[in-house]
């Protein structure tokens, strides 16, 4: 309480304490000098000082300066230094263009002092991966994937090859909050989980923050990974594209009106089943209408209006199609328009309406009768957020905004159809709710030292009719609750309501220019749930949202760390730990029924969980070898009534030691070289004590009940790859380049899990089995062009 | 939800080359206890309890047999008492001396070293086979199969405000499959409540086939279709699960269920389970 009235305090002081009389305002935005797309990130300083900013998502800054004549310097990484001289006598804007550094990354020599940004910015427990280097990373059969990038970053791990979504510092795979272009993305997962949705043609910045997490993001309880769409070009036409062993690439990107307004679209479709056709038809007729593939489409239009208005409209469009006898599909659709209005050099607006959708569709019918079954199941958001930001002066940079969230769910809409065509309607009811939030944050320059950042989220949901209220009895632990009453709630009407302030604070002590010490501490609140209990979730998972007896998840998180750069910023390192403490985790009781069940509540339970770790980060950004290594160091738990004894047991993404490394080497213009390595600890997993014979069945069973009690075998694996640039030195830019990857390069089966069976021929024998998702070395190649 | 499993399954394989070794895993071996299996039918055949010990799940022979305990199942409606003697092989039988009567409850005791073991079950109302239905199948395919005789069965499920659960059990010769994955069980007529009064879908009717068990010419299929009540339902899914509990999409593994009590002590635990059913039954000829 005390620390929040001191936020308070500081925050009015940091409004109203200062005068700023003998100085004017320089705002603009900073785009790449070849293509037209707004540079985030961009560091933007007076020259030989220690003021600066940085350009936002949408590429814009605003800096505040004393009257007269003055030099502002624009840095980023990878780019040339772009120096600008300003006089200023009043308000002024001033938008530049930066040019991409020569390929010889070594030979240009650019003594740029703001490379250090990983030392002096709030951020912390932030990876951003630059999409050029995610592009030569070796990759599952070719196919560059930036969720599979990010399982590579210290704090991050998932519970194996080929599950959907990743776990953040102990938190589930909804804890993050996956954000393209600002629009929710619920399955990120292109057949399961072997390949993610996003196509790398079509995104241009991705930022996982895992920690200390700013008030202007909420909604989940673990991290938020932030991806934006590239605008498309707008200086020329540009085509990209790739075949490989998958999916088939396209995109185009072109300016409509030069510098004014550009769009591009980028698709992607896998192509296995065209190939495999005509090998089935003759094969296997029965299979010869058998679909199976995905499909991708992205697609964004920008429209600069004038110097004070920029419209965006995103959308995606992607699906997995399955089916022989059979209908299986499932795929997201989302769409999102914002605007950008600056009122004046000081205060930057975007407004964002966005709509998503994910739904799948499963459905079986009989040859030669009506009898059929059919279901359908999605979850639809409506949202509108304005954003602000209020460049106050350049010790404090203030953001605010509000956010409402209307939510359908559709459990399942599920259809019997019998022999003779009477229906049987087994549906479950439709639930609806709404999330509203509103923020204030402030970053303030206490010295040169000191800068604290420090934000108040307030959250509310309200889960509400048409719809069912049940009451269950709280009886027996891990047994399904008795239902008490149902009642029917009428539309709109108040079924359960919850509300969350939402702390967050960021400090950064700058020791010198080589390091920093920062603390980051946020609670975060969720309102809906996966409903989940299989070990990697399914594309037939539904959320629920938080209801009278499904309580929002809270988290509280503390993270410290020690950020050192070496050697002319040549390399960054960081040392981080974390205690996250976790409330009303979604677990299940035994035999839980998930799917189609209206009391599906009556199955749920909720309990504690706490996650710590040690996170080490060594990252090369500049030179022919880039890269980084990693090692985290960190324990998850849970527990929850009537579960393995309601003693803490271990969660299923535990995983003490993790280890990545990645490598990559220009050799020159023609070659460049990359290696990944990866070491896990198995993932816990249960395992019997004893064998039960009923009915002729023997069935595994653990006399102690506790959950998780071994571990499965370590997981490692390396990966190589090799881009061969065909056409190094074609001046206008037209590149043809192979790309040879190896994954699993020395041919480690590793356990996704470990189970327990009767031997097939002699059942009376028991045995374990290993079940590995990719148990052979995979080559690929992947042509890709630009031109 | 078995079908569902099953396309999962098919799906990552055809995709993907994953893979399944058999390797060597270090257990701990937990303390022996006191299984119960007591499925009782109202079929005029000799009706059996079985008692044994678990042991560590590696070991590879039939669990260790009960011996010298008594056994016995009272019609709680009739009062009169079934005593199922003691056959020194863990198996405790009685031949039908009366009809087991839908609609009554019966309740088991099971005495063993002092400790008295206790549970109630009701037998519900089951449907009729109305026929056996074979039709030959060439071999071959993804999967490779045999050529034989695809086995359905038809038949509806009763119509009624209650919800009538069902255990599908089938046998080729007199052979029953016994299968973790083979078990075909139904609310109604389908997986799940809400075929109210339809013929067994086309999974279930099929069921009576496991997969790669087609039957050969003048094979004999016999399927019974035992009444079973939630809880049994519940039971059986949960062997189900927990026999065949693999993959990308497996669940938390879990410990099964007992409907079974120990009114003497809470320290010495027991497992299994007592269900009494009516039973529906057909065979036919392979041909």
């Amino acid at each position: 309480m005390i620390m929040k009235k001191l936020l308070v305090l500081n925050f009015i002081c940091a409004v109203f304490g200062i005068k700023a009389q003998d100085k004017f305002t320089v705002s603009g935005y900073a785009k790449d000098a070849k293509n037209g797309e707004a540079l985030i990130g961009v560091t933007v300083y007076k020259k030989n000082s220690q003021i600066g900013t940085s350009t936002n998502e949408y590429g814009f800054y605003s800096l505040t300066l004393p009257k007269g004549q003055d030099t502002i310097v624009f840095s980023f990484v990878g780019y040339k230094t772009v120096m600008m001289p300003i006089n200023l006598t009043s308000n002024q804007t001033v938008s530049t263009e930066i040019g991409e550094e020569g390929k010889e990354l070594e030979e240009v020599v650019i003594s740029s002092e703001r490379e250090d940004k990983n030392i002096k910015s709030m951020e912390m427990s932030v990876a951003k991966l630059d999409i050029k280097q995610i592009q030569k990373m070796p990759a599952l059969l070719g196919e560059v994937d930036i969720v599979k990038s990010i399982q590579l970053l210290p704090g991050v791990t998932t519970v194996g090859e080929g599950a959907s979504g990743f776990n953040v510092r102990g938190g589930n795979i909804d804890q993050n909050l996956v954000l393209m272009d600002e629009a929710p993305v619920y399955n990120s997962s292109h057949l399961f989980g072997f390949f993610s949705i996003f196509n790398p043609d079509a995104v241009k910045d991705v930022k996982l923050i895992k920690g200390g997490i700013p008030a202007q993001y909420g909604g989940r309880a673990s991290s938020v990974l932030d991806i934006r769409m590239k605008e498309g070009n707008s200086k020329k036409m540009e085509v990209n594209g790739g075949i490989g062993t998958i999916f088939s690439r396209l995109s185009i990107e072109a300016p409509i009106f030069k510098d004014k307004a550009s769009f591009i679209v980028a698709g992607r479709r896998s192509y296995i089943d065209v190939l495999a056709k005509p090998i089935l038809a003759k094969r296997q007729p029965d299979l010869k209408d058998a679909k199976f593939y995905f499909y991708d489409l992205t697609a964004k239009l920008n429209w600069r209006i004038n110097d004070k208005n920029t419209v965006f409209a995103s959308g995606y469009l992607g699906r997995d199609v399955f089916g022989a006898g059979f209908v299986f599909n499932w795929g997201n659709t989302t769409g999102t328009i914002r605007w950008n209005h600056i009122f004046n050099s000081k205060l930057f607006m975007n407004l964002t309406t966005f709509y998503s959708n994910y739904n799948y569709e499963l459905g079986f019918k009989n040859e030669g009768n009506s009898q059929k079954f059919e279901w359908k199941s999605n979850i639809i958001n409506y949202s509108f957020k304005p954003d602000f930001t209020y460049y106050l002066n350049n010790k404090n940079t203030i953001k605010f905004g509000a956010q409402a969230i209307l939510y359908t769910f559709k459990p399942g809409e599920a259809i019997i159809t019998s022999e003779n065509g009477d229906k049987s309607n087994i549906s479950l009811d439709n639930q609806y709710g709404v999330e509203y939030a509103a923020y204030i944050d402030n970053e303030q320059k206490l010295s040169n030292r000191f800068t604290l950042q420090y934000g108040l989220r307030w959250s509310f949901f309200n889960y509400m009719g048409k719809g069912t209220k049940y009451t269950y009895r709280d009886t027996i632990p891990n047994e399904s609750k008795p239902l008490e009453k149902e009642e029917k709630i009428a539309d709109g009407k108040n079924i359960a309501t919850y509300n969350m302030p939402e702390p967050r604070l960021a400090v950064n002590y700058t020791i010198n220019d080589k390091s920093s010490v920062k603390l980051g501490y946020n609670r975060m609140s969720q309102y809906l749930h996966i409903v989940s209990n299989t070990a990697a979730s399914t594309p037939l998972d539904i959320y629920t949202p938080v209801t009278n007896n499904v309580k929002p998840l809270i988290s509280d998180q503390i993270t410290l760390g020690y950020f050192r750069n070496f050697k002319d910023n040549m390399f960054e390192t960081s040392a981080e730990i974390y205690y996250k403490d976790m409330q009303n985790q979604l677990d299940y009781v035994d035999n839980a029924n998930l799917l189609l069940n209206p009391r599906l509540e009556s199955d749920l339970v909720q309990g504690k969980g706490r996650a710590y770790g040690f996170e080490l980060y060594l990252k090369k950004a500049k030179g022919k070898f880039t890269g980084w290594v990693s090692y985290t160091l960190s324990k998850t738990e849970r527990q929850v009534r009537g579960i393995s004894n309601e003693e803490w047991f271990l969660s299923k993404y535990d995983r003490t030691h993790n280890v990545n490394t990645v490598l990559i080497f220009d050799l020159n213009k023609r070659f460049s070289f990359s290696a990944n390595f990866v070491y896990q600890t198995g993932t816990p997993a249960t395992f019997p004590t004893a064998k039960v014979e009923v009915q002729g069945y023997v069935i595994p069973y653990n006399t102690d009940n506790k959950r998780n009690n071994y571990r499965n075998t370590p997981y490692h694996r390396a990966d190589i790859g090799i881009t061969w640039n065909l056409s190094p030195n074609n001046k206008k830019g037209r590149k043809h380049a192979l790309v040879l990857s190896v994954y699993n390069l020395y041919n480690r089966r590793n356990a996704f899990s470990i189970y327990f069976r009767n031997n097939p021929d002699y059942p009376v024998n028991t045995e374990a089995v290993r079940y590995s998702v990719i148990a052979t070395i995979v080559p690929a190649i992947t042509y890709n062009f630009k031109f | 939800m078995k079908t569902l499993k099953l396309f999962f399954v098919l799906l990552t394989v055809i995709s993907f080359t994953s893979c399944e070794d058999v390797i060597q895993v270090k257990l701990d071996e937990g303390d022996p206890i006191v299984t119960i299996d007591a499925f009782i039918n109202d079929m005029q055949l000799q009706q059996k309890v079985r008692l044994t010990y678990t042991d560590g799940y590696f070991s590879q022979k039939p669990n260790e047999p009960i011996i010298g305990a008594t056994v016995s199942v009272k019609d709680l409606t009739t009062g009169i008492d079934y005593v199922f003697n003691d056959n020194n092989n863990g198996d405790y039988v009685w031949t039908p001396t009366d009809t087991l009567r839908v609609g009554h409850n019966y309740e088991l005791t099971v005495t063993h070293q002092g400790n008295i073991y206790k549970s109630t079950s009701r037998m519900n109302r089951t449907t009729r086979v109305d026929s056996i239905i074979a039709e030959f199948k060439e071999g071959g395919g993804l999967a490779e199969t045999e050529p034989g005789y695809d086995m359905a069965f038809l038949g509806f499920d009763i119509p009624g405000d209650t919800v009538d659960y069902y255990w599908i059990k089938s046998y080729r010769n007199g052979v029953f499959f016994n299968k973790g994955g083979d078990i075909n069980i139904c609310a109604d007529a389908a997986f799940g409540a809400g075929a109210d009064g339809f013929p067994f879908i086309t999974p279930i009717a099929q069921g009576i086939t496991p997969f790669g068990e087609r039957f050969k010419k003048f094979d004999v299929c016999r399927v019974e279709i035992h009444s079973i009540n939630l809880e049994t339902f519940n039971f059986l899914t949960q062997v189900q699960t927990q026999t065949t509990n693999s993959g990308l999409f497996a669940t938390s593994p879990e410990n099964v269920k007992t409907n079974i009590k120990n009114t003497t002590n809470d320290k010495t635990k027991v497992v299994g389970w007592f269900c009494m059913s009516a039973v529906g039954f057909r065979e036919r000829v392979a041909e």
